[in-house]
C-alpha cells in the first residue's frame, strides 16, 4: 500500500480541522467545496465523516416522540393565537398547569 | 423601528413560526414534557409584550434570548441557591455541594429519550458539552442560536461540540451508530 505524501496529510489534517462545521453546514461556499472533495477522495477522511453523520442522525431518531412533539406545538400555536387576539396569557388556565 | 402597527401582525409573523424550534431547545433544557411547555409558554409572553420594539432582524435569536432568560428566572426561583452566578446555562460544571445527589432533570429526560447505550455515552458526557450536544443535534440549532441560549462564545460551542461528539463517537458500538446510518441513507 503507498504511504500517504506530506501533501495528503496536510490536506486530511486540515480537513479534520473543519469537520465537524462542513457537516454542520457552518462554512462558506469555497471551504464547503474544498473539504466535500478530499471527503471524496479521501477514503479514510470519508469514512470518518460518515461516522458523524451517522452519530448526529442517532441523536435525531433517538428524540423523543415526534407526535407528542407536535401535539404539544400546536397547544403552544393556540396559546400563541389567544394571546395575540386578546394580549390575555392565560395564567388561570395554563396549557402547561 | 417598529414593524407593524399591530402588535399581532408581528408576533404571529416573527414568532409563531419559530414555536417548533422553541419547544424543542426548551425540551432540552427541562425535566419534563410539560416544563417545556411552561417556558415556551413565559417566552411567548415576554416576547408578546417587547414585540413593538423588535427590529424584525433575527427573529429566531431573540426569541432564543428571551427564552434563554426566561429559563434563567424559573431556575433562580426553583433552585436559588444554585444560581447565584447564572451558571445554570453555561454549565460550568461545577456541582454545587448542597445539591442533592439524585436524578437531575437532564437524566431524566435523557432516559426518555435515548436508547441505553446512546443514554449512556451522553450521560458520561460533563454538563457543558451534553448541553451543546442536545441543542444542536438533537434540537438542531445552528452554533449561533446554541450561543445565544447558552449565553457563551460561538467559538465555545464549536470547540465543545467537537469535544462531545468524538467523546461519544468513542464511546458508542458500530450497532448504534448504525441505527443513524439506516435512518440517514
Amino acid at each position: 500500500m503507498r504511504s500517504r505524501t506530506w501533501r495528503q496529510r496536510a490536506e486530511c489534517w486540515r480537513t479534520a480541522r473543519l469537520l465537524q462545521r462542513h457537516l454542520d453546514g457552518e462554512l462558506g461556499l469555497l471551504r464547503t467545496a474544498e473539504v466535500g472533495a478530499h471527503l471524496r477522495r479521501c477514503r479514510r477522511c470519508g469514512m470518518e465523516a460518515e461516522t458523524y453523520r451517522a452519530l448526529r442522525a442517532t441523536l435525531l431518531v433517538s428524540r423523543a416522540d415526534e407526535a407528542a412533539e407536535e401535539e404539544a406545538v400546536e397547544r403552544l400555536g393556540r396559546f400563541a393565537a389567544q394571546l395575540a387576539s386578546t394580549g390575555d396569557d392565560g395564567t388561570t388556565d395554563r396549557v402547561g398547569s | 423601528m417598529v414593524l407593524d402597527a399591530v402588535p399581532e401582525t408581528a408576533f404571529d409573523r416573527y414568532v409563531v413560526p419559530e414555536l417548533p424550534v422553541l419547544y424543542r431547545v426548551a425540551r432540552s433544557l427541562t425535566t419534563q414534557p410539560a416544563d417545556a411547555e411552561d417556558l415556551v409558554q413565559d417566552t411567548l409572553v415576554r416576547a408578546f409584550r417587547a414585540i413593538d420594539s423588535f427590529d424584525g432582524r433575527h427573529p429566531r435569536a431573540w426569541l432564543l434570548t428571551i427564552l434563554r432568560r426566561a429559563h434563567l428566572n424559573r431556575e433562580r426561583r426553583r433552585l436559588p441557591h444554585l444560581m447565584d452566578s447564572a451558571a445554570g446555562l453555561d454549565g460550568t460544571g461545577r456541582q454545587d455541594p448542597r445539591t442533592p445527589v439524585s436524578e437531575s432533570s437532564e437524566d431524566v429526560v435523557m432516559r426518555d429519550r435515548l436508547g441505553d447505550e446512546l443514554e449512556a455515552a451522553v450521560q458520561a458526557l460533563t454538563d457543558p458539552h451534553r448541553r451543546v450536544v442536545l441543542l444542536v443535534d438533537a434540537a438542531g440549532l445552528s452554533y449561533a442560536e446554541a450561543a445565544s441560549v447558552l449565553g457563551v462564545p460561538e467559538g465555545t460551542v464549536m470547540s465543545r461540540l467537537h469535544r462531545a461528539r468524538r467523546r461519544l463517537r468513542d464511546q458508542l458500538s458500530p450497532a448504534v451508530l448504525a441505527v443513524g446510518a439506516g435512518s440517514a441513507a
